[in-house]
């Protein structure tokens, strides 16, 4: 699970990162999940509140690959970001998905996101499906339904 | 008046003229000290009159009444009245305590638990070694000492615990998602709200003797006892509120902290302010 903000405890990042492991008392590759992350591994002994949030936001998806998942929740992962650490992290989801395999489920209000990265997409309004679509059917921008939900506005 | 005392014209211990200005004149005197606080809340606008007034008001009253108590706990010379007053001072404090921890839920029960353990293991260890003998004129003072560092630091714990569960919110759900059990995910908060609730009481610790002589030390030199029986005393004092006030803040902690989550080691995030 990934969420809007990275959240890390632990003093360095490497400890930030075998948070997961450590709890099932087994270890795992840090300098590997960094590497996965697009993080250099110089930053394993630094302090995680000293990286800007982008990077932060990197750790916190390494943390959660430290625990081996098959699909990983994320939670508007890039609304506390900046455009190109925004990039970077939709291009490391991208990598994931293809070179791991990974299934991702991403709750996002970002249209223009959605479009960039959804195989599929569900639109939930007040806990309830209020509709489905493959890639290539969805036209987020073109849906007064999808634009009215997504905005917030009546 | 008793005749005897008034041979020699200089009051002398026990004389009910020098317990009558004891109570009563020092009392006053002491009260003009209080108005120096207030006249300096007026003029630099503190606001602090009408919480001065009432906290003065209220301790008269209360200490009054608690002198006139004890009076007839010692005059009925049974330990079950003691244990009664002790069980009515656990009750009051544990009642401040929940009052000063608001939004935590089920603050009553929990604080009184963790100041009545706290009473009940220390004075029951220092009656158990015979340090003490089993007597009102001991039990009632230590135990309203027990009793009150054990509220606060009840209400010091209890208090950090919401607040750390609300600022740290995000860092409780991250733990959580990771797999850490509701435990595993508050050790932070457990540990940084205990040190909180210990520090005064380990710091007035380290410095007594130097920085403050400690009150029940402080009351019995002036009361004319020799300086080395009330070090004695104050040790055992301090060493005992030590171990309470651990106790207190300890169980509290432990209690509160499981209901802020559900069984099933879900944040009940209702209970927490809006994110």
């Amino acid at each position: 699970m990934i969420f809007q903000l990275p959240a890390l405890s632990g003093e360095t990042v490497e400890e930030t990162v075998l948070y997961g492991p450590r709890l099932l008392g087994s270890d795992a590759d840090v300098a590997g999940l960094l590497g996965a992350v697009g993080l250099d591994q110089e930053l394993a002994s630094r302090d995680p509140g000293g990286l800007s949030v982008g990077q932060q936001q990197r750790v916190s998806i390494a943390r959660a690959l430290a625990l081996g998942p098959e699909v990983l929740l994320m939670d508007e992962p890039t609304s506390a970001l900046d455009e190109s650490a925004r990039d970077r992290i939709e291009l490391l989801v991208k990598d994931l998905n293809r070179r791991e395999g990974l299934t991702f489920v991403i709750v996002s209000h970002d249209l223009a996101q959605v479009e960039r990265l959804a195989d599929r997409v569900v639109l939930v309004d007040a806990g309830r499906v209020a509709g489905e679509w493959d890639r290539e059917e969805f036209d987020g921008g073109g849906s007064e339904k999808v634009r009215r939900l997504v905005s917030g506005r009546p | 008046m008793a005749g005897g005392a008034r041979r020699s014209g200089v009051l002398s211990r026990g004389d009910p003229r020098l317990e009558s200005l004891g109570t009563v004149a020092s009392a006053l005197l002491a009260l003009g000290l209080v108005a120096v606080a207030v006249a300096l809340s007026f003029y630099e606008k503190l606001d602090l009159e009408r919480d001065i007034g009432v906290a003065v008001v209220r301790s008269f009253v209360q200490l009054a009444a608690i002198g006139y108590v004890i009076q007839l706990v010692f005059g009925l010379e049974s330990l079950g009245y003691v244990l009664l007053l002790l069980a009515v001072m656990v009750g009051f404090a544990g009642w401040t305590s929940a009052r000063r921890a608001r939004g935590v839920p089920r603050a009553l029960p929990t604080a009184t638990v963790a100041i009545g353990t706290a009473a009940v293991c220390t004075l029951g260890l220092l009656l158990l070694l015979g340090v003490v003998p089993p007597t009102g004129r001991y039990l009632i003072p230590l135990g309203g000492m027990v009793v009150g560092n054990s509220m606060n630091a009840t209400s010091l714990t209890l208090s950090r615990i919401r607040d750390d569960m609300d600022a740290r919110r995000p860092y409780i759900e991250a733990s959580l998602a990771l797999g850490a059990t509701s435990r595993q995910a508050v050790a932070p908060i457990l540990k940084s709200s205990l040190r909180n609730a210990l520090i005064p009481l380990v710091d007035s610790t380290k410095t007594a003797g130097i920085v403050f002589l400690p009150g029940a030390m402080a009351g019995m030199i002036i009361g004319g006892a020799d300086p080395l029986e009330a070090v004695r005393l104050q040790m055992v004092v301090l060493y005992m509120l030590l171990g309470s006030v651990a106790i207190a803040a300890i169980i509290a902690g432990l209690l509160s902290y499981r209901f802020f989550f559900t069984s099933r080691h879900q944040l009940r995030t209702g209970l927490l302010g809006e994110k």
